[in-house]
């Protein structure tokens, strides 16, 4: 009984490993001809291109056997860590291999390399080696102390911005500091980061606030379009300003309602 | 023993303040860089930005800023027959910045490039809030930004469409954050969000509508009285908030007639998405990262089952609407590829962390974001060079037009050329576009002509009485009608055109 048992664990073992292996090969050959037809080195119709073309599909499915053979809690952590320091010289590896490849493979598809194509590479091979060091990364992030900055500051900012655009659209309208520095800062930023100020919880770190502060700017502009717009109202630069205001000031002030409110149980309980 | 002992807490410190400093998504910044420059090549490496569709999606904004309403009708496009069929927040962002700026809103097209920052960052948070672990974020995070796909939009300059599939991680991240804390502050930043990005673009608020509507219902199953809960508050605050969004999309589906368009429209059958088509915009390995990594995603014991609910709902709606046809759906097929980076995303990075050995988990992030980038780059540089409409040559045929032409004369003009000569040119103009291409069912017959002109069809001749051509303009270096050399050989010999102006990019023929 334990003997097939064994048997049965050791058989599932040799095929997880033959399926790894076979999968794993099969991505990095087909990658290698994929490399070689997008730099321009064979042709999409050459034998080895439509090979990879066709291996992918079958990578696809396997793929599939691949995931029903490895279902597992992900929180587990990966075997062979040896040492951070080792992993992190993987990184710098990854970093510096992926960006060299990818710059020559720019540089043999273009037939010369600008500086644009060697910026791009040079941001691969950081993006490959900052993603592959955190791969190893032990600690979540909760260990780390997080950026926090303090409303009063976000809102003086806000409001010194705001200003700034006020008098530059009046003063130099169309320049380039105002198309390309405030405009943008004022359209993106400035009303969504007032509103997540009362609307994220009071100790999320400044780079939350960051990540959700340009979706909530340009909705919540749209939407006072929307109403603008089915109410007759006329859009202009002044309404659009106007609004810009009224968002950040409406900011403004749920986070002063909302912190009054947080800081009433404490007085009551002091007392 | 000191001086053995002092290089480890200096090199600890400095890891400590590092990590500090890019906590969040600060480590993944390089690659949001990148997604910069890689959307970028169809911008900065052009005289004038690339694609066809921002002609008519910035003209619309230059027509609400000069009056202060929405406009009905196109100026010039279509003889000025053709309404808008489109929901106007896209081309309202442009209009924001450009009233603030007091910039011409065609000098901003570069502002669509901030949608790729958005794009990236809210995946990250997105990735963070599913799998609840930085490495699964940033891996989603790398894919997302060199996926061609978004690259292939920035060629045609599908804006609307882009900013809208832009903001949908984020979308998706409020909506999972108000489904795990369904809490005042939650549902405020939800109905904001939702709302919004609802007026943007209507295919695009077609499938939020419905992942988010099949989502509460098969949420709605397991605990009916848990999921009215959370869902009542939103359709409530969502109605209050955004009821003259809703309107609006109402009236564009009575406009539009989208019911009898979905179900019987057949002009649609031409866009089915064939491998070729599969190849250019999510590439093969695509397929494979599609399809291990939906199936590590979905069977993922980490992930949450909201979000196993959310994420395949969007799948299926897209999966749906991409094979459409094998159900009787109508629909422009070959749109619903550009859905697809959100389970791309997820799934590469469940798939990644499948593997057991690090070593292994290196090499696919590495294999797998080379090969999608490559694939991303050739495609930014070959397509754009496809869609370069708007040259200096094209400005220089422009001029000659206006100057050698009356305001009443008619101007007919090629596929791509039609969307950017309306407001190159305040002349009434007729496009010829193919009917896969045209969302307003009354422009068909005026299309139907500019094809029959431009092709020289059997009824050329009649169309150009029809419509009272003057001109006709052709473009020489890349084809933007379905057969360029049969054009070229009619207008040639055609004893009725003569050719009056001729640089390297454009032919213009006057009809005698």
């Amino acid at each position: 009984m334990r003997f097939a048992s064994v048997l049965k664990m050791s058989q599932s073992v040799s095929i997880k490993s033959f399926i790894t292996l076979t999968l794993i090969t099969l991505i990095t050959v087909c990658a290698g001809a994929i490399f070689l037809a997008e730099a321009g080195m064979i042709s999409y119709t050459h034998l080895a291109y439509i090979t990879a073309e066709n291996l992918l599909v079958v990578g696809a499915v396997l793929s599939i056997v691949f995931v029903s053979l490895t279902n597992r809690p992900q929180n587990q952590p990966a075997s062979a860590v040896k040492t951070p320091q080792q992993f992190q010289l993987v990184a710098a590896g990854a970093a510096i291999f992926g960006g060299s490849l990818f710059t020559m493979l720019i540089a043999q598809q273009q037939g010369q390399l600008s500086p644009y194509d060697t910026l791009m590479g040079v941001l691969m091979g950081a993006a490959l080696g900052l993603g592959v060091s955190r791969l190893a990364w032990i600690r979540s992030d909760e260990d780390i102390p997080p950026v926090m900055i303090q409303t009063r500051v976000v809102y003086i900012g806000l409001t010194v911005a705001l200003i700034i655009t006020c008098l530059l659209r009046w003063v130099a309208p169309a320049s380039g500091l105002l198309t390309l520095v405030f405009a943008p800062f004022i359209v993106f930023i400035v009303p969504g980061l007032a509103l997540t100020m009362p609307l994220l919880e009071p100790d999320a770190p400044f780079s939350h606030h960051l990540a959700l502060a340009p979706i909530l700017s340009i909705t919540a502009q749209l939407i006072i379009l929307a109403w603008l717009l089915w109410l007759g109202v006329a859009i202009t630069p002044t309404a659009i300003l106007l609004s810009i205001g009224v968002l950040t000031l409406i900011g403004a002030l749920l986070r002063m309602v909302l912190f009054h409110v947080a800081q009433q149980p404490r007085h009551q309980e002091s007392r | 023993m000191l001086a053995t002992h002092t290089p480890a807490p200096l090199l600890q410190t400095f890891w400590q303040n590092t990590a500090r400093i890019l906590s969040g998504w600060g480590w993944v910044l390089p690659a949001l860089m990148l997604a910069l420059l890689l959307r970028g090549i169809t911008i900065y490496l052009f005289t004038y930005p690339t694609g066809p569709d921002y002609g008519l999606h910035l003209l619309f904004t230059r027509q609400v800023l000069e009056t202060g309403s929405l406009p009905e009708f196109s100026a010039n496009y279509q003889l000025g027959e053709a309404t808008w069929p489109l929901l106007p927040g896209g081309p309202l962002i442009f209009g924001l910045v450009a009233a603030v700026s007091a910039s011409p809103v065609f000098d901003l097209v570069h502002i669509v490039m901030i949608f790729s920052l958005i794009e990236c960052i809210g995946t990250f948070a997105l990735a963070q809030q599913i799998f609840k672990r930085s490495d699964a974020a940033i891996i989603a995070t790398l894919i997302t930004a060199i996926l061609p796909l978004f690259v292939d939009m920035m060629t045609w300059a599908g804006y609307p469409n882009l900013i809208a599939v832009s903001l949908f991680p984020a979308c998706f991240t409020v909506w999972l954050r108000y489904w795990e804390h369904p809490n005042g502050r939650n549902l405020a930043l939800l109905t904001l969000v939702l709302c919004g990005t609802a007026y943007i673009h209507h295919i695009s608020t077609l499938w939020l509508a419905l992942a988010f509507s099949s989502f509460s219902l098969v949420m709605l199953f397991p605990k009916p009285a848990e999921t009215l809960r959370r869902l009542l508050p939103i359709a409530i605050a969502c109605l209050l908030v955004g009821l003259p969004i809703l309107l609006s999309g109402v009236q564009l589906i009575q406009e539009q007639n989208a019911g009898t368009v979905l179900t019987t429209a057949t002009r649609f059958d031409d866009t089915r998405v064939t491998w070729e088509i599969w190849a250019r915009v999510i590439t093969p390995m695509g397929l494979l990262l599609l399809v291990g990594g939906t199936a590590a995603f979905l069977t993922s014991q980490s992930v949450s089952r909201a979000s196993k609910v959310l994420i395949g709902a969007y799948l299926g709606i897209t999966l749906l609407l991409m094979f459409g046809w094998v159900i009787g759906l109508r629909f422009y097929y070959t749109r619903a590829l550009y859905f697809l980076s959100i389970p791309i995303a997820l799934g590469t990075a469940a798939f990644v962390l499948r593997w057991q050995n690090l070593w292994l988990r290196a090499l696919c992030v590495v294999v797998f974001t080379l090969t999608l980038g490559i694939s991303a780059t050739t495609q930014a540089h070959t397509a754009s060079r496809y869609f370069e409409i708007v040259t200096p040559d094209i400005i220089e045929a422009a001029e000659w037009l206006k100057n050698f032409s009356t305001p009443s004369d008619v101007i007919v003009t090629g596929t791509f050329l039609g969307f950017q000569l309306p407001h190159l040119l305040d002349r009434p103009q007729i496009a010829a576009l193919t009917p896969d291409l045209i969302s307003n069912a009354e422009i068909l017959p005026i299309a139907a002509d500019g094809i029959s002109i431009m092709m020289g069809l059997s009824d050329m001749d009649a169309a150009i009485e029809r419509r009272s051509v003057d001109f006709i303009v052709v473009r020489t270096r890349t084809p933007d009608i379905p057969d360029p050399a049969r054009s070229r050989q009619v207008m040639t010999v055609h004893p009725r055109l003569r050719l009056v102006f001729r640089n390297s990019d454009v032919l213009i023929y006057e009809v005698r």
